[in-house]
């Protein structure tokens, strides 16, 4: 959407009621999705004020009374805030080291591959564990990893080596989540980039070839900057997103002997906000949330801005 | 295939719990806004013959109805209630469905929202107090006085008084006709191959897991299990046989926690040992609390020596059956072997209430809803609401209805307890218990095993410690030290035994420092205050 209309901004920079006139079926198009961000994203903020108040679900949002920055003074008291604050950065950070360079070399990958049967094979398989849901990936973890009865450590056993607890000591349990992430996701990332790379302009491979070049070289030089663009928004939109977390897959994989690093801030929201009915502390969480997150994601634009000249408006 | 099930279930469930609420809320406007323009004709003409009040009564969706049955919103139950009730009062009884997993989430948002049903209920305590604190609810006492005698009197005072709160009578607790929490079980099968007794003391249990570990009876092999479903609620029974009950006062079991009872830490250390000799199932922290079926799986699979379950669960749940089917050759009878060192049994029982019945404060027909519950408390009433139509779905034998095996009465019973909210288990008498007893055992190829199991699972039980004063502090913390709760139990059964008291004690240290404490402060005071 945004590629298709700022071009035309940009060619009529007074707003005109001539290209409106003109484009008006490009415009009605826009209308849709306009409708969803009022009404699903702006609306709902209205709800914000709940994390200023002692909000009573009897008195409704309105009457109830006003506190202030009470609840945020609770929330920052609380242990197991800066607990899952901790080790939601965490996880999202390591994620990103280890996740977020994968689709990139996969689709690049790809990308390389001449036969066309075993391209199309090996993308559909790659996608495919994206489409299952958390909770049976979680069955599967068990069944595959658990300690003394996962299928993988009776086989680490059967050669007489040590069992590996995969599930149940926090730095396995991390190993395996991230894993556990690359494996679901990966190959569904790449899906964004092949399509960058499919706009490549094929005559520099060509330029690159009569030059001496090997494949290896023309991925750097070529491949790797024809992506850079798609690569650095994506990066912007996922530091973006450092703050916040899913809730399906730490709450899937998690069990009492790894609290410690598996409980993040979405599980803690649901455990005292939702489970208890606290929907100030939820709420509050919630907003830190997004302010945490909207200041990553604003100096994460602004030093790509000052070393590449490029952000995401 | 197979992966889509998942995620298009619940999704379909959220499509129709969506529809089924638009439907509830949209046909109750078209009613009350038919009871607008009926009660302006008449006020014109008639005056008095008023237009007939819409009830509604929230219902449990357990999502479980049988292939072939009629919606629980429109059945033989709603029927009946709609016949025997609604006509001759002049009120339409309309039921709200509310999915049972997200009972209490989806509560606090029809009452947020205003739109909860005029009868609403939770087995939730802490959702009650809070209601009550945040005055949400109608005081039903001067109602029950007035309409609600047959409800008083199946009830008794000591299930009433469960629901007062603040000194108002804000809830109706159902009445709970059974005590037992859990009850152990045993594949006596698997003893007489190995010439072992049926165990009566924790020792001789010892023994025999220890054999089952060792001689992999029947047909488990390597995958054996000798002692399953291990967690805290489901442990109650032995742990409960390791305290020091000679040291540990009322004031005590109300208000401190379990981690700091005397005895606790040395019953962990037995329970560790246990596990450090591969009794128990090694993996259990990772379903713990999240996959029940996965006990149930084992057990079929004829991996399992004895495990602790809900009372009679076997039986209800169908599983004992299922391990029956896959296994000719397999008996489990119920046990009841944990003694304390004075020869005694001890248990947790459950209060004698089950869940609470309230109004909100919004609703503008607290009297009907009582009328409803006192209707419901009739004896004939129940005996329907629970049993169906006498001669077709059950026949009474010895003064006890006995539900006939049928797909009538499999289609119409299912999930009786949800119509017949007052009762929790199958209610004949207020002074015989044995009735009661007899009533539940209603599946005919497992009567002994519900009998011994309800027998043994009540055996010196321990009754909770009944409080009428809302515990603010467990409010704000129940959520967080349910989950430390969670942690310390796993952790201290998991953990090496040289490393067992460091654990324990910084584990439990923590507990109390992240709210154990509050709530145990506050719980002393507020018993102190009210057993004076």
């Amino acid at each position: 959407m945004a590629t298709t209309t700022n071009p035309k901004t940009r060619r009529a920079p007074r707003w005109q009621v001539k290209s409106l006139v003109r484009d008006w079926q490009l415009y009605s198009l826009l209308v849709l999705p306009m409708i969803y961000f009022l009404l699903f994203k702006y609306g709902p903020m209205f709800g914000v004020v709940i994390a200023f108040k002692d909000y009573n679900i009897f008195q409704g949002v309105l009457a109830s009374p006003w506190i202030g920055f009470d609840t945020f003074k609770e929330v920052f008291q609380m242990n197991g805030f800066y607990r899952a604050l901790r080790n939601t950065l965490l996880l999202n950070l390591l994620d990103l080291l280890i996740s977020f360079p994968m689709p990139i070399i996969l689709a690049i990958l790809l990308n390389e591959l001449r036969i066309k049967w075993f391209k199309k094979g090996a993308q559909m398989v790659l996608y495919l564990p994206h489409f299952i849901s958390w909770i049976i990936i979680g069955g599967m973890a068990i069944q595959l990893l658990a300690t003394n009865t996962g299928i993988v450590n009776n086989v680490l056993k059967s050669f007489s080596l040590q069992a590996i607890p995969f599930l149940t000591e926090p730095f396995y349990w991390v190993a395996t989540y991230l894993g556990i992430g690359v494996w679901q996701s990966a190959g569904w990332g790449t899906i964004i980039y092949l399509a960058a790379l499919t706009g490549i302009n094929k005559d520099l491979y060509e330029a690159a070839e009569v030059d001496g070049a090997n494949r290896l070289r023309k991925m750097w030089h070529i491949t790797l900057p024809g992506i850079k663009p798609t690569i650095i928004i994506l990066l912007i939109i996922n530091i973006g997103h450092m703050a916040s977390i899913g809730f399906d897959r730490p709450f899937v994989l998690s069990n009492p002997l790894v609290t410690n690093v598996s409980e993040v801030i979405s599980t803690y929201v649901y455990k005292i906000g939702i489970q208890s009915a606290r929907y100030t502390i939820a709420t509050a969480i919630g907003l830190f949330q997004a302010v945490v997150g909207l200041i990553f994601l604003l100096s994460a634009d602004y030093i790509s801005r000052k070393v590449n000249d490029q952000g995401i408006w | 295939m197979k992966w889509l099930t998942g995620p298009w279930s619940t999704r379909t469930m959220a499509v129709l719990v969506a529809a089924a609420l638009i439907a509830g809320c949209s046909s109750n406007n078209g009613g009350s806004g038919g009871e607008g323009t009926g009660t302006e004709g008449n006020t014109g003409t008639t005056g008095n013959n008023a237009a007939p009040i819409t009830l509604r009564v929230e219902l449990f969706d357990r999502n479980n109805t049988p292939a072939g049955a009629p919606p629980i919103t429109d059945n033989f139950m709603t029927q009946y209630v709609q016949e025997n009730f609604g006509d001759p009062n002049n009120i339409k009884v309309e039921f709200v469905a509310v999915p049972r997993t997200q009972e209490v989430e989806k509560l606090n948002v029809l009452m947020a929202a205003n739109q909860a049903p005029d009868l609403v209920y939770t087995y939730d305590k802490p959702t009650v107090e809070k209601y009550v604190k945040d005055g949400g609810l109608t005081d039903l006492g001067p109602l029950i006085e007035q309409y609600g005698q047959n409800l008083k009197e199946v009830l008794g005072e000591e299930v009433m008084a469960y629901g007062v709160f603040d000194e108002k009578q804000y809830a109706i607790p159902a009445r709970r006709v059974l005590l037992p929490q859990s009850t152990t079980m045993i594949r006596k099968d698997w003893l007489d191959e190995l010439g072992l007794p049926v165990p009566t003391t924790t020792e001789e249990f010892h023994n025999a897991l220890k054999a089952f570990k060792e001689q992999k009876p029947g047909k488990s092999g390597d995958n054996v299990i000798p002692y399953s479903n291990i967690d805290p609620f489901h442990l109650k029974p032995l742990q409960y046989s390791l305290l020091d009950w000679n040291n540990i006062t009322d004031e005590d079991f109300f208000a401190v926690p379990e981690w700091l009872l005397p005895g606790n830490k040395e019953g962990f250390r037995y329970i560790n040992q246990l596990y450090n000799e591969g009794l128990l199932d090694p993996d259990f922290p990772l379903t713990m609390n999240k996959d029940p079926q996965k006990f149930q799986k084992d057990l079929i699979n004829g991996w399992v020596g004895a495990g602790t379950t809900n009372t009679n669960e076997p039986v209800y749940q169908g599983y004992l059956a299922e391990v029956y089917k896959a296994d000719p050759e397999a008996e489990l009878v119920p046990i009841d072997p944990f003694n304390t060192p004075d020869g005694k049994y001890p248990k947790a029982l459950y209060s004698p209430n089950g869940l609470y019945i309230f109004v909100p404060k919004a609703s503008k027909n607290a009297e009907a809803v009582i009328k409803y519950l006192d209707w419901m408390a009739q004896p004939e009433n129940v005996i329907a609401l629970q049993n169906g139509i006498e001669g077709e779905t059950y026949e009474m034998q010895d003064g006890v209805p006995v539900v006939l095996d049928n797909d009538l009465a499999r289609q119409t019973l299912y999930n009786y307890p949800d119509y017949a909210i007052i009762l929790n288990g199958k209610f004949v008498s207020a002074t015989d218990e044995s009735l009661n007893i007899a009533a539940n055992a209603s599946e005919p190829n497992h009567k002994d095993f519900t009998i011994e199991s309800i027998e043994k699972g009540g055996r010196d039980g321990v009754l909770p410690v009944r409080t009428s004063t809302p515990i603010e502090s467990e409010m704000k913390y129940a959520g967080t030290l349910k989950e430390k709760h969670d942690e310390i139990f796993v952790k201290v059964i998991t953990a090496k035994p040289e490393d067992f008291d460091r654990i324990y004690d910084s584990e439990v240290q923590d507990y109390m420092n992240i709210g154990g404490q509050e709530v145990m402060d506050e719980k002393l005071q507020i018993y102190a205050a009210e057993y004076k």
